[in-house]
């Protein structure tokens, strides 16, 4: 962790900012202090000091947790970490850190005072003012850095790695219009996968007798995927004139996505011995199968009952490890479910399955419009969007960092003071 | 004979993805080749360079260039004439990997249930692999006879880094087509491929047998071939084979019993015969255990 060399004295102080040495450190590590930016430093500010005064820069609650924190590390170690407000929110992982970052807290806040104090001493001399005044706004800053790495390390999710995900699109109300609307959803999602780069598989798709699509699976195979289209979960609506629609009337249906992330194979284990699988043809009798090239797979996972199948692959194989992932997401999802089940969330953006039932957001053609409801963003530029290009980008920037905004409130406001 | 000519070459050909699909299902259809809507959607998603057939969603109003109408002409024609339809796009999957297909003269063309065959052979090397460190290290190695395109050999070298294997197949262009498939997939210093052929007494073209004694395996991939060629096999194994190998033969379900009676026969070096069935539920495999 950073370490530092500011020291008690006034003097010590002023020659060591003269040191060239000095400066670089700093600038490094400011720049090696996860998260920096500007962005997040103004995040900081937003979110807890709404009137942030040059006294109040660190969050009070957050504060005294985090000292606890520390407190209690330095006397027992690892062992029993809990703090007094009976939150079992904290990673082991980063007590650490965490227990650092307080002693840092700590020194900086006395630097702080230290400085000030000075201050009041020595008004003529305009050189050092502005020295102290210098260093002083260094301190606060630095302040900022450490709240913001304190609520990272705390609000992070117990991730979950995720090998990528498997979105899920089905064709709501609105009848043939809606089975449309189903296949751009999944065609705009596709084209973003492809401008980020990401390798993925139509595993499954149901297509409707026109253009339509009134089902479609898609595995995603990047663990980047979850991060970035977690909360694309819900029931997306869309606003136009119909293809079909003689008489020029706008018609309102829907499509539902929903996203399971895949866990590694580690987090959930599935036994070969738990699942039934089944094909679909039937053997020839007699030497070698026939040559054909369907080989589709359905398979059981017994214990659980839950079913998949895949046909889409070229080997058989291939189509048993696609639906042995949607097996694993399957089951995955019912252990999140579970757990939460148990907490109660006001968040807006908390994705889970009740959240999968909700209007997320609007489409509306005749006004150019798209409109998140959770957070109230309204975007322009349909065809843009639709294309998963920048707006869309935009979009899904904003909904992450509502939901850290979220989280963070969440968390403070357990911390009884 | 195939001519491909070349017309317009700037400009399209006018004819979209999803039209195409519809109208040569219903031609298949017609003339009654087998599967015909998988059929034209290999046919075309492998002219159109995609991944698989499901990817032809995303391309449905997708219009042919004339080179690629023109070579889906040609390729639907084949299919009209029943060739299958590995050969016509020159390619198929197998565990994972790629590999070239090859129609005239005709190699083999692995079949799923193989893949199965695969996962046997490759529970068994992991096993083998297992006790190596209790006494001593050697590393497995498998010998394959009738190779077909290398299926079997190369999707196990893909999965075990260790493992070293040579096959022989009495067909050359068996072999030659190995031989670029295990190029290819960048397997070529892991593996050997011969012609040779099984005979009474034994290998005939393979020179270096007589010095070596394979240590872990025996895969056969049975084929249409009868039980002529799993008795030779037998019969020849304790030449070949060191204690501890398996041998893992794919056979004809009505195979069965024949099988049972010849490895009583070889009883003296063979011990535990265990039969198992594939992924369609049929008795398929039969893993004997040298003594």
């Amino acid at each position: 962790m950073v370490t530092w060399i500011i020291s008690n004295k006034v003097i010590r102080v002023l020659s060591v900012l003269r040191r060239p040495s000095f400066v670089k450190n700093f600038a490094l590590n400011v720049v090696s202090i996860r998260y920096l930016n500007q962005t997040t430093l103004n995040r900081s500010l937003n979110i807890l000091n709404q009137g942030s005064t040059l006294e109040n820069l660190f969050d009070p609650r957050l504060r005294i947790f985090l000292l606890d924190i520390k407190k209690k590390f330095d006397e027992s170690g690892f062992q029993n970490i809990e703090t007094k407000f009976g939150l079992s929110v904290v990673n082991k992982n980063h007590i650490q850190s965490l227990a650092g970052l307080g002693e840092k807290l700590l020194q900086t806040e006395n630097d702080l005072q230290e400085l000030k104090a000075l201050s009041t001493d020595d008004d003529e001399n305009g050189d050092l003012v502005k020295m102290i005044s210098e260093e002083c706004s260094q301190l606060k800053e630095t302040l900022v850095q450490i709240q913001n790495e304190v609520l990272e390390l705390i609000v992070q999710k117990d991730n979950q790695q995720t090998e990528g995900i498997i979105m899920e699109f089905s064709a709501g109300v609105g009848g043939q219009e809606s089975m449309l609307f189903c296949f751009e959803m999944l065609q705009m999602y596709t084209t973003y996968c492809d401008s980020e780069g990401w390798d993925y598989e139509l595993t499954d798709i149901e297509k409707s007798d026109l253009e339509g699509v009134r089902h479609a699976s898609v595995c995603i195979n990047h663990p980047d995927a979850y991060d970035k289209l977690q909360f694309e979960s819900g029931v997306h609506r869309v606003q136009r004139v119909p293809k079909t629609e003689k008489a020029g009337r706008v018609h309102t249906s829907t499509v539902a996505v929903a996203i399971l992330p895949r866990p590694s194979e580690v987090s959930v284990t599935i036994e070969q011995k738990d699942l039934k699988i089944e094909t679909k043809r039937a053997s020839g009798a007699g030497g070698q199968h026939v040559n054909t090239t369907e080989s589709a797979v359905r398979i059981v996972h017994i214990p659980s009952g839950v079913v998949a199948e895949c046909q889409t692959q070229r080997s058989q194989m291939q189509n048993r490890k696609v639906a042995i992932d949607k097996i694993r997401a399957r089951l995955f999802q019912m252990k999140i479910d579970q757990q939460l089940a148990t907490t109660r969330s006001s968040r807006k953006l908390q994705v889970g399955s009740s959240s999968r039932s909700e209007k997320i957001r609007t489409y509306n053609f005749p006004q150019d419009r798209i409109t998140d409801h959770r957070i109230n963003f309204t975007s322009h530029n349909l065809g843009e969007f639709l294309r998963g290009t920048r707006p869309f980008q935009i979009l899904i920037e904003k909904l992450k960092e509502e939901s850290y905004k979220e989280r963070v409130s969440e968390f403070l406001e357990q911390i009884k003071v | 004979d195939v001519h491909i000519f070349y017309r317009n070459s700037s400009g399209t050909s006018g004819k979209k993805v999803a039209e195409l699909i519809q109208n040569w299902t219903n031609k298949f259809q017609k003339n009654k080749v087998p599967e015909a809507e998988d059929s034209i959607k290999h046919i075309l998603s492998s002219i159109l360079g995609l991944k698989n057939a499901t990817h032809l969603e995303y391309v449905k109003h997708q219009i042919l260039t004339p080179d690629e109408y023109q070579m889906l002409l040609v390729k639907a024609d084949l299919r009209l004439k029943r060739i299958p339809v590995q050969y016509i796009i020159g390619e198929w999957e197998f565990c994972g990997l790629t590999l070239k297909m090859r129609h005239s003269p005709s190699v083999f063309i692995p079949r799923p249930e193989t893949e199965d065959l695969v996962f046997i052979v490759s529970d068994i090397i992991v096993e083998l692999m297992s006790c190596n460190k209790r006494d001593k290290v050697y590393n497995p190695s498998c010998f394959e006879v009738g190779c077909g395109s290398g299926a079997i050999s190369l999707a196990l070298l893909s999965k075990h880094e260790e493992l070293r294997c040579t096959a022989i197949d009495a067909n050359p262009a068996a072999v030659s087509l190995a031989r670029l498939n295990s190029e290819i997939l960048g397997l070529t210093d892991k593996v050997s491929f011969s012609i040779a052929k099984l005979e009474e007494d034994g290998i005939v073209g393979l020179n270096f047998l007589n010095s070596t004694k394979y240590e872990d395996h025996l895969a056969l991939d049975g084929g249409p071939d009868g039980t002529r060629v799993i008795k030779q096999i037998l019969r020849h194994a304790p030449k070949w084979l060191r204690e501890g190998s398996y041998i893992v033969l794919e056979i004809d379900p009505r195979q069965t019993k024949t099988i049972k009676l010849i490895s009583e026969e070889c009883a003296s070096y063979v011990g535990e015969v265990d039969v198992r069935k594939d992924c369609f539920g049929v008795e398929r495999f039969v893993i004997l255990r040298c003594k």
